[in-house]
């Protein structure tokens, strides 16, 4: 068996994906995996286990004779047509597509159409009109649920080993075997990354010398700094200007196989949500994320055991104040827990819990309950009722036109009320946006209906239509009941 | 950043503009042409347009081209 997973991303969505890679070569030694990523990035997959081939997007010979001053259109194609017919003919069996992103879901559409139609694939693909085409329900459920500000708590290791249809085991996360690192000092120390790929997640440089300062009179171990060439200037910043004697600037001077073996080494990883803390999980390097900016750390966070996440919105919140860092630092270095307020790592689902309060879990509980069946939420607000409420009314109303456009109706007269429904389901949405997940489910699913003859797409809208119909009803019922509970008896008052 | 890598990026940007005018156009005209909706040709002209707008956007990330 032969299998070609595309992962398109950036350097941390590879290391990622290595807990499944390890995780399906652990059940199917003999199937041969074949890993595409961009040119770009390939340089990740040194000191990953078990890919047996890794193939390079090389985008910058596709596109190069399309940035002259005569553009030579025909070169870039046949460039790219060469490269997609080459991959083509490594006659795959499956093609998983990990990426999420546009243009993979077309690469995998041209090998769906190069092997005449014969491949099987996963992930997001398209239509033979062109349109986004979602087959599996796990890529449906990222379309739909995942991403910053989506109410989303699986990681994205699970998600990855999902698509490959198989359970991780603690032992996935693991890489190759690499020579240690030379450094010029002995016993423990923390590496320390201060800048991550883009400025929103990033530690700001003021910041990281005043943890380094206050960390002065509670540590006396050696901090190594790391990062790529880009990150020297702020790396000589903390040099100069912070006191803590014991900083070691390895920034820009180590390869990636080599930042892995240092951070093998280490016996604590610091930094913000980067590839550098998505390499600490698979060297079971212990690590403190300091989470801001754009990002959901349910899905990208550390997965070594005794890890820890201090979250904020951006930098200046007071819960990523120095002093709480440098305490958090100081704990982990002693294998304490930190008892500053943030999450750490469990081995349930979700794999993050607050040490300090009680999380509003409702969207994540909706979640469960519409995708994994589970209970539905315990607490509701009346405002939820009311918009669950005039969600199942607009979507009856929509049943009873697509009825009777099957009863003989002319669509055409039709498409001015259905598309008012779909202003009210925003509307709703807008109003009450704990019933965006509903709303996300039932547009993905809306989506994932594929091109057909009137009949067909007709029958097959009016499906989604039905399944939001028993939804709606459930749920209504589910807020009645909390809300009877919930609201105080006379005597109760009294 | 310096300033040369800016000048850079946006020459880089505005010439692979000008190319997905072009490829754009030339995808149109391969489209009119063929029978079926989608042959390896016309999905070739679809991943090159597609590649161009990721640099144009410099966005690559999963979690925002989704």
């Amino acid at each position: 068996m032969k299998i070609a997973l595309l992962q398109l991303a950036r350097i941390g969505d590879i290391y990622q994906t290595a807990p499944a890679i390890n995780a399906y070569k652990r059940l199917y030694p003999d199937h041969e995996i074949h890993f595409i990523v961009r040119h770009k990035f390939s340089e990740a997959c040194q000191g990953l286990k078990n890919i047996d081939c890794v193939i390079e997007l090389p985008t910058k010979e596709i596109l190069s004779p399309l940035v002259q001053t005569q553009t030579d259109l025909l070169s870039s194609l046949s460039c790219l047509e060469n490269w997609l017919m080459s991959l083509a003919q490594n006659q795959y069996d499956l093609v998983v597509n990990l990426s999420f992103s546009p243009l993979s879901s077309w690469i995998t559409r041209f090998l769906e159409k190069a092997s005449q139609e014969t491949l099987t694939t996963v992930g997001y693909t398209r239509t033979t009109d062109g349109y986004l085409r979602i087959p599996d329900d796990m890529s449906a459920y990222v379309y739909a649920q995942c991403g910053y500000n989506k109410p989303n708590r699986f990681h994205l290791n699970e998600i990855f080993g999902t698509l490959l249809e198989i359970d991780l085991l603690p032992e996935d996360w693991s890489k190759e075997d690499l020579p240690p690192y030379s450094l010029p000092f002995e016993g423990p120390f923390i590496a320390l990354q201060i800048k991550a790929s883009q400025e929103h997640k990033s530690i700001p440089t003021g910041k990281g010398i005043q943890i380094l300062n206050q960390l002065k009179d509670s540590l006396s171990c050696p901090i190594v700094l790391l990062g790529g060439p880009q990150d020297l200037k702020e790396s000589e910043t903390i040099i100069h200007s912070s006191s803590y004697p014991h900083l070691v600037n390895l920034t820009g001077q180590t390869s990636l196989k080599e930042t892995f073996s240092l951070i093998q080494q280490a016996s604590l990883f610091v930094g913000p949500d980067s590839s550098l803390q998505n390499m600490a999980s698979l060297t079971q390097t212990p690590t403190l994320l300091l989470s801001a900016g754009h990002v959901n750390f349910y899905e990208t966070g550390p997965r070594a055991p005794g890890s820890f996440v201090i979250h904020a919105s951006d930098f200046t919140d007071p819960v990523l104040d120095p002093s709480r860092v440098s305490k958090a630092i100081v704990s982990m270095m002693n294998s304490e827990a930190p008892s500053v307020e943030g999450f750490f790592l469990t081995s349930s689902i979700p794999c993050y819990q607050s040490n300090q309060y009680h999380e509003n879990h409702f969207q994540w509980d909706l979640l469960n309950y519409i995708y994994r069946g589970l209970q539905a939420p315990e607490f509701y607000s009346s405002q939820f009722l009311l918009a669950v409420e005039k969600l199942h009314d607009v979507n009856t109303f929509i049943i009873e036109l697509l009825e009777q456009v099957q009863t003989g109706s002319d669509l055409k007269e039709k498409i001015i009320f259905l598309e008012q429904a779909e202003d009210i389901i925003r509307t709703i949405e807008q109003l009450s946006p704990d019933i965006k997940p509903i709303v996300s489910w039932y547009r993905t699913e809306k989506l994932r209906i594929g091109p057909g003859d009137q009949n067909q797409v007709l029958e097959n809208t009016l499906h989604v239509h039905r399944l939001l119909d028993l939804l709606t009803k459930d749920l209504e019922q589910h807020c009645e009941q909390s809300l009877i509970k919930q609201t105080p008896t006379q005597e109760g008052i009294l | 950043m310096n300033q040369n890598h800016d000048d850079s990026m946006e020459t880089l940007s505005s010439y692979l503009k000008i190319a997905l005018g072009q490829i754009k156009k030339a995808q149109t005209l391969y489209n009119e042409k063929i029978i079926h909706e989608q042959d390896i040709r016309s999905l070739s002209y679809q991943i090159l347009s597609e590649l161009i707008m990721e640099q144009i956007q410099n966005e690559n990330s999963p979690l925002t081209t989704r």
